[in-house]
């Protein structure tokens, strides 16, 4: 049987501060070197200063994932040298002489299969190596060093997967869930990277590593089963080792590196004193940390009868689940729903669209009211709600402006129904035999006054007017 | 005028107007530029010394605020970072380097009008007991200049000692304060950890060591302790000073207070006259009033190996940053693969230091760690705990601070590990956290002998108190440089 | 227990270039076999030494820009970046 394991390291992008230094955690925006102090250029007599938010951030993400947390945690020192790490150790958890990072032994359900979570660590990333040089010979590594402390999160799963697209849902699970907490925004570049670990029926462990997106890491799985099986089939033996996703040829490539003779000396932090993790913050965490995304999609079936498709769009998008929460009232939730998860997807699908609508929660709101309150059709809606995003005009304004409004006055209506009947004759006196074709004549109404007429008004007069002949 | 004077004296000839601070600075390195070539006792000299106490006189001139330094000359142990000044470790590693920051002692220091006189030589990265270790070469012993300082801040001990500051701070990992303080006749103080911040020391076993003032009189040793101690946003495991003025009431005595003598301490590879002085002082606390008894603590014959297992390890981390790509003596990487760069680099640590990279490492390392720095954990623990429990028996604890009277210079450098026993008296303070002192006390063959006195934790009040009523009673030669 | 290849592959891990192995031999072993009366000790006593702190101890999350260039006063060598030898 397949085996599969994953270890994810995802940045806590919604803090302000390094994991032990007061230089901005996110470090994107900065020219090379230039979001550096001495504590994250482990400068001599430098000292790790821990960022209390870093610690319940990790906390409400092991809560999130049914992790214990436990009573008092602690680092270590990962010892290694390398260009990227200042100090050459980097600080992290280690659960070897018990459990003493932030979260273990959590649990989450993909599709009624149980993915437990090994352990949660929190962590400083190390810098980054540039090259620059053109040719192997003449080319010289650079380090940019604004990375440096930034907080992360390294989740290790148990190797509970059984197949790539098993890890496809849970990275797309956890990956809106860590958006939706608020911990994390997993689409910034780098934020969120997965390694993986794998083992065919029989074979050793083989661990994958430099897997740029998320998004990659079900090719690179699906790539090291075909080639173990085929392995496998030739009675090669798998060796157990570690190899690099390389993104160009779209195969894994096993790493010369001594990686795995690596010794790296985990020992205690003494810079660092325990932490003492009270029940009270626990407590108070879990009242206070965003609702989960399975709570408010059960919120939205049983509250206000939206269909479990919609809600399920609704509550794992933290996007959309914020703007229907800001927008909505008991009477018009589920056509809000309906307006975010049919009209506006597609035109807010990625980040660069979402960051330039024009939309506020009270344009859905009055959109949803109007066509509640039959201003508009729905058709009318979706023409509104395109322009809405474009111009950011108010709802009535685009009512008007567009003429969007319900033909609500008889005689024009008269008039179209009128030259309805004389184009489809036949209709008419199908309608007459069978009722329930009748909407078919409502809808040449309908396209004759481009979507505006009122349709419970159009049902009325063509009923009235076919007893009357 | 002298320069063998107290804090208080300097203070009070300064406001009579018996000396400027300038005149005494002047006077200071002059007798610096004396002494040094047979001492060597600092590895650089403050080149503003002068320009610093001009503007401190003008302020007092001016009547201005005045911090309670009043201008007196501070040295400060080579590891200990000073803005604009070079901090080297005594190391090729960090020949260049200077901090860009100043240690939070240091910047409490100046913002009480200290001058840094100067930055006092160790052994590299303060791993020695002698200063032997250091890259720029030994410092000597003031009273014979055959013979060691005792170290690792054995630069401190001497420019102290041979009037070249008032006071100066060393750091304490096994003894490094106190071990220079005993061979050179000044007095030392380890204080608990976590009540002076570490921001700034560059650590060698950071879970161990502490700040620690070296100063001629315990009083001097306390002014220094009330400007320096305090919990720091810029050391994680400082903790709450809950005694302000470690001066006041220093006269009060020692009569009723309970002393244990630690029998471990003073018997067996104990030097004759460092024996006799022991005895002598246990005579004279009894006729100060206190009532001595022996205390077992059979875990100390533990404590060397435990001590050096712990700071092995901690030190082969604490000293991997030193690679020489972001700071360091000069050496291109040009034509180097990253291994052999770093490498060749770190060759340029002394024998010392990487005698315990070597050990630290193997102690850390996969199948060991059980064995060795688990243990030695468990050790510390021990000792922390029969301490716990001697206190609630005595106040303080009274040992020798070194087992033998100081030695010649090379004489035990080939024999690392009986240098590593010598710090057999004074290694469960450190181990422990507790505080603990050196006062010198007696001399033999001219050489000086310092009796060392511990407390329970945060007890500095009560340490001090005692180890001054001792230090009253002494009346001890003048240094012979 | 300590030989050649055992300080080899210390040096190897703590990366310091050792020209005489044969100097470190005998000083390590000697100083690991006093290190041997560790295992020996019985030990049962809790962890009395660990510091705690509570979260209220702990660093606020705020940016504050360090104020410095810090850069300028390290080695750099182009463009504000550290030069690090080439990695194999």
């Amino acid at each position: 049987m397949t085996k599969i394991g994953l270890e994810i390291h995802c940045q806590l992008t919604k803090l302000e501060s390094k994991l032990f230094c007061s230089c901005k955690a996110d470090y994107r925006s900065f020219e090379p070197n230039s979001n550096i102090c001495p504590v994250c250029m482990g400068l001599p007599g430098s000292l790790p200063i821990l960022n209390k938010k870093a610690v319940e951030k990790a906390a409400m993400l092991s809560i999130a994932l049914g992790c214990k947390i436990p009573p008092k945690i602690g680092f270590f020192r990962k010892n290694y040298f390398y260009p990227d790490l200042p100090k050459n150790f980097q600080i992290t958890q280690y659960n070897a002489y018990g459990p003493t990072s932030i979260g273990y032994d959590g649990m989450i359900m993909i599709e009624d299969k149980e993915i437990k979570i090994r352990r949660i660590q929190l962590e400083e990333d190390p810098g980054r190596l540039v090259y620059s040089g053109s040719s192997e010979k003449t080319q010289i590594t650079l380090v940019d060093y604004n990375r440096a402390g930034t907080p992360l999160v390294e989740i290790v799963t148990e190797p509970d997967f059984e197949n790539p697209k098993q890890v496809r849902i849970f990275l797309n699970i956890l990956a809106d869930l860590v958006e939706n907490l608020g911990v994390a925004d997993p689409y910034l570049e780098g934020a969120f990277r997965v390694d993986g670990n794998i083992s065919i029926e029989k074979g050793n462990r083989v661990e994958i590593k430099n897997v740029g997106s998320f998004r990659d890491i079900e090719k690179a799985l699906h790539f090291e089963i075909t080639r173990q099986q085929s392995l496998a089939e030739r009675g090669i033996p798998i060796p157990a080792e570690t190899r690099h996703w390389d993104e160009a040829r779209k195969i894994t490539v096993s790493s010369r590196s001594k990686e795995e003779e690596q010794d790296y000396r985990y020992f205690p932090e003494e810079d660092i004193p325990r932490i003492i993790i009270e029940k009270s913050l626990l407590d108070n965490l879990k009242k206070t940390m965003p609702e989960s995304i399975m709570s408010k999609k059960e919120r939205y079936i049983n509250k206000y009868g939206i269909p479990t498709q919609v809600a399920e769009i609704l509550s794992s998008d933290k996007f959309y689940s914020d703007l229907f929460e800001q927008s909505h009232t008991e009477k018009n939730a589920k056509e809000i729903a309906n307006l975010i998860t049919t009209d506006l997807k597609g035109f807010a699908d990625t980040k660069e669209q979402r960051e330039q609508l024009k939309l506020t929660p009270k344009h859905l709101a009055d959109l949803a009211d109007a066509v509640l309150n039959n201003k508009i059709t729905r058709a009318s809606g979706k023409t509104a709600l395109q322009e809405i995003l474009k111009t950011g005009k108010p709802v009535s304004e685009i009512i008007s402006s567009l003429d969007l409004g319900n033909v609500d006055d008889e005689s024009s209506l008269v008039k179209a129904i009128d030259e309805v009947f004389i184009e489809e004759q036949k209709a008419v006196s199908e309608a007459k035999q069978n009722p329930d074709t009748i909407n078919y004549l409502v809808g040449k109404v309908m396209r004759k006054t481009k979507g505006k007429a009122n349709p419970s008004l159009t049902l009325d007069m063509i009923r009235k007017k076919l007893d009357s002949q | 005028m002298t320069l063998a004077i107290s804090i208080s004296q300097y203070i009070q000839k300064l406001r009579d107007g018996e000396f400027s601070s300038e005149e005494f600075i002047a006077k200071t390195l002059e007798r610096i530029n004396k002494v040094e070539k047979n001492l060597h006792a600092f590895i650089s000299i403050n080149e503003n010394a002068i320009e610093q106490a001009k503007q401190i006189d003008k302020k007092i001139k001016a009547k201005e605020k005045i911090g309670s330094c009043f201008g007196m000359p501070i040295s400060i142990k080579d590891n200990i970072c000073t803005k604009g000044m070079k901090t080297t470790c005594a190391s090729k590693m960090l020949e260049d380097f200077v901090a860009p920051y100043d240690a939070t002692v240091v910047s409490k220091l100046k913002s009480e009008d200290a001058i840094i006189i100067g930055k006092a030589n160790l052994d590299e990265f303060a791993m020695g007991s002698t200063t032997e270790y250091s890259y720029f070469g030994p410092s000597r012993n003031p009273w014979n200049t055959d013979y060691v300082p005792g170290g690792s801040s054995g630069g401190s001990g001497v420019s102290v000692s041979a009037l070249e500051c008032i006071a100066s701070l060393g750091s304490d990992t096994g003894g490094s304060v106190r071990s220079p303080a005993s061979f050179c006749s000044v007095v030392g103080l380890k204080p608990t950890y976590g009540l002076i911040s570490r921001y700034g020391l560059i650590s060698f076993a950071n879970s161990i060591e502490q700040i620690g003032p070296l100063a001629r009189t315990v009083e001097d040793v306390a002014f220094i302790l009330n400007i320096i101690a305090g919990r720091d946003s810029h050391d994680n495991t400082t903790i709450e000073n809950r005694t302000p003025d470690y001066t006041k009431d220093i006269d009060i005595g020692v009569s009723g207070k309970k002393i244990g003598i630690i029998s471990e301490m003073v018997g067996e590879g104990v030097d004759k006259d460092v024996q006799s002085a022991t005895k002598h002082a246990i005579s004279t606390f009894e006729k100060l009033g206190a009532e001595c008894i022996p205390i077992s603590l059979d875990s100390a014959q533990h404590s060397v190996a435990a001590y050096y297992t712990l700071a092995s390890a901690e030190a082969s981390s604490n000293l991997a940053r030193f690679d020489n790509l972001r700071y360091g003596f000069d050496f291109s990487v040009e034509g180097y693969e990253y291994n052999s760069y770093i490498s060749k680099v770190r060759s340029n640590l002394g024998p010392e230091v990487t005698r315990r990279m070597l050990l630290g490492t193997f102690v850390l390392s996969a199948g060991y760690y059980g064995k060795y720095y688990q243990k030695a954990q468990k050790v510390r623990s021990l000792i922390k705990s029969q301490l716990v429990e001697s206190f609630k028996k005595v106040d303080l604890l009274l040992a020798p601070t070194m087992p033998i009277l100081p030695f010649k210079i090379g004489e035990k450098i080939d024999d690392p590990l009986k240098i590593y026993l010598l710090d057999i008296n004074t290694i469960i303070a450190n181990l422990s956290g507790i505080p603990a002192i050196s006062v010198p006390f007696a001399m033999a063959d001219g050489l000086p002998i310092g009796i060392q006195l511990f407390a329970n934790s945060l007890q500095e009040k009560q340490l001090l108190q005692s180890a001054h009523a001792l230090q009253k009673t002494t009346k001890l030669p003048e240094v012979p440089i | 227990m300590v030989d050649k290849k055992e300080i080899e592959h210390l040096s190897d891990l703590i990366k310091i270039e050792i020209k005489d192995p044969q100097k470190y031999i005998l000083q390590v072993e000697q100083i690991l076999n006093y290190f041997e009366r560790l295992d020996k000790v019985e030990i049962t006593t809790e962890d009395l030494l660990r510091q705690e702190l509570t979260l209220d101890d702990l660093r606020e999350d705020k940016f504050v820009p360090y104020g410095e260039n810090l850069i300028e006063k390290l080695k750099n060598t182009r463009e504000n970046f550290v030069r690090a030898p080439k990695m194999v």
